[in-house]
């Protein structure tokens, strides 16, 4: 379970990395340009400037990190968290509600994603230690229309991702663009993203089969790729546009 | 000795066979397609003329007539099952017919144009029955018992309605709940995510 989840935790997380480390690339080439012409004195000068720098960054976060987390595993918060008057947390560590706090602002950037949320009852997100359903260990779980349970101490990829998906689920319940959401034809258009199954490949259980069945997962998981994972919409381009004219467009 | 064993095998399995056979249902089913039927694409309009119907009253030909021809039929023994397309090929209507006479139907609601669920209450008052799928979504049924008249809902969407016979909320349980796996109890409310 957990090794598919890993592969379906997404080309989307390492195009991030990718893009990131491009991005170093891009610097480190812009730095070479501009040392290009002056004198070598200068040069090793700017490099042991940098060094030093460097060094001192490396311990302070070093130090940081180990504070932080420290806070994470010794100190839940009991605490109702709001964000935005939308969604309220309970039972999650600081670090996890910040977590959760990015995943959902990526979804709540998208009015029609927002119009969900804003015209319901505030969702109440609950974190449990050891969460299982049906007699197994899950990461995620939505039980109701306004209710979504995750299970404490994820990573912060996984909970990002968990997080989204349910949302998906809620989304199901909340408007009606499930009821026009056609996983037939979403199927046909873009064969090499579905498994045997029918599921979106990215579903960890794709292969297997299992949580609420193949289109109320499908549905999750799309809203959850379109979020994350930056090649979605050259990946499976049917399925992007129909969530992004059928969800995350003010107009669904 | 040999032969002994052989025949004694061969009898014992033609009585399996003989008693497969026996235990087969007699009923035939058999499926009819329809490649004329109009299929609908606009989400947003009233497609679909089923809350036009009575049943326990309506006939095979008036369903026809008002309804228009199925995409496709099944009949399995006195029950005859008539799918409809819907604007989303995922979802299609039914109308079943015990007798040639609607049993029930089931209509996939797209828009508004039945009313919220606040209409419904405020049309029939508090539902006698409420409803939950025993498979995968967290929608619940609400169910009008005098009205004959079911409606599958978020509380405020109407997403599906259930034309049926009014009845006894022992009646109800006992056939239409069994056939649309609905139980009084939310057994599985949700899915496992990962």
């Amino acid at each position: 379970m957990e090794k598919n989840q890993n592969q379906g935790q997404h080309k989307g997380l390492v195009d991030y990395a990718n893009s990131l480390l491009n991005l170093r690339q891009g610097a480190s080439l812009a730095l070479r340009g501009a040392a290009t012409g002056i004198g070598s004195t200068a040069i090793w000068a700017t490099g042991i400037a940098l060094g030093a720098l460097f060094l001192t960054f490396s311990i302070a976060t070093f130090f940081g990190g180990q504070g932080a987390a420290s806070e994470v595993t010794t100190t839940p918060l009991e605490n109702t968290q709001d964000i935005s008057n939308l969604f309220n947390i309970t039972g999650a560590t600081q670090t996890e509600i910040q977590t959760v706090s990015d995943a959902l602002s990526l979804g709540l950037s998208f009015p029609g994603y927002k119009k969900n949320f804003t015209a319901s009852d505030p969702v109440s997100i609950v974190f449990e230690q050891n969460l299982t359903w049906d007699g197994g260990s899950v990461n995620g779980l939505v039980l109701a229309g306004n209710k979504i349970t995750v299970r404490s101490g994820l990573s912060q990829d996984k909970l990002k991702y968990t997080i989204l998906h349910e949302t998906g689920h809620l989304i199901i319940f909340r408007g009606r663009a499930y009821q026009q959401y056609s996983l037939s034809d979403l199927r046909q258009a873009d064969p090499d993203c579905y498994s045997p199954l029918g599921y979106l490949k990215t579903y960890p259980f794709a292969n297997t089969g299992g949580g609420g069945g193949v289109p109320v997962e499908s549905f999750a998981e799309s809203v959850s790729q379109f979020l994350l994972n930056r090649n979605f919409s050259t990946e499976c381009p049917s399925t992007y546009s129909w969530m992004l004219n059928n969800v995350f467009r003010e107009t669904q | 000795m040999k032969k002994v064993f052989l025949i004694a095998g061969f009898i014992i399995l033609v009585f399996i066979i003989f008693l497969i056979f026996l235990q087969k249902p007699n009923q035939q089913i058999s499926t009819t397609q329809n490649k004329t039927t109009i299929v609908p694409r606009d989400f947003t309009k009233d497609y679909s003329s089923l809350n036009k119907l009575f049943p326990g009253k309506s006939t095979k030909d008036d369903v026809l007539r008002i309804n228009g021809v199925p995409l496709s039929t099944t009949t399995n023994g006195n029950e005859t099952t008539l799918y409809y397309p819907t604007p989303n090929r995922d979802f299609q209507n039914i109308v079943v017919l015990k007798n040639n006479v609607e049993f029930y139907s089931i209509e996939n609601i797209f828009d508004s144009y039945r009313g919220t669920y606040e209409n419904f209450q405020t049309a029939y008052g508090t539902p006698d029955l409420t409803l939950y799928n025993t498979s995968e979504d967290p929608f619940i049924w609400q169910i009008f018992l005098n009205q004959g008249l079911g409606v599958k809902t978020n509380n405020k969407d109407i997403i599906k309605i259930l034309y049926f016979i009014p009845q006894t909320e022992e009646e109800f349980l006992l056939t239409l709940a069994k056939k649309l796996n609905l139980s009084k109890e939310n057994i599985t409310p949700e899915a496992p995510l990962p």
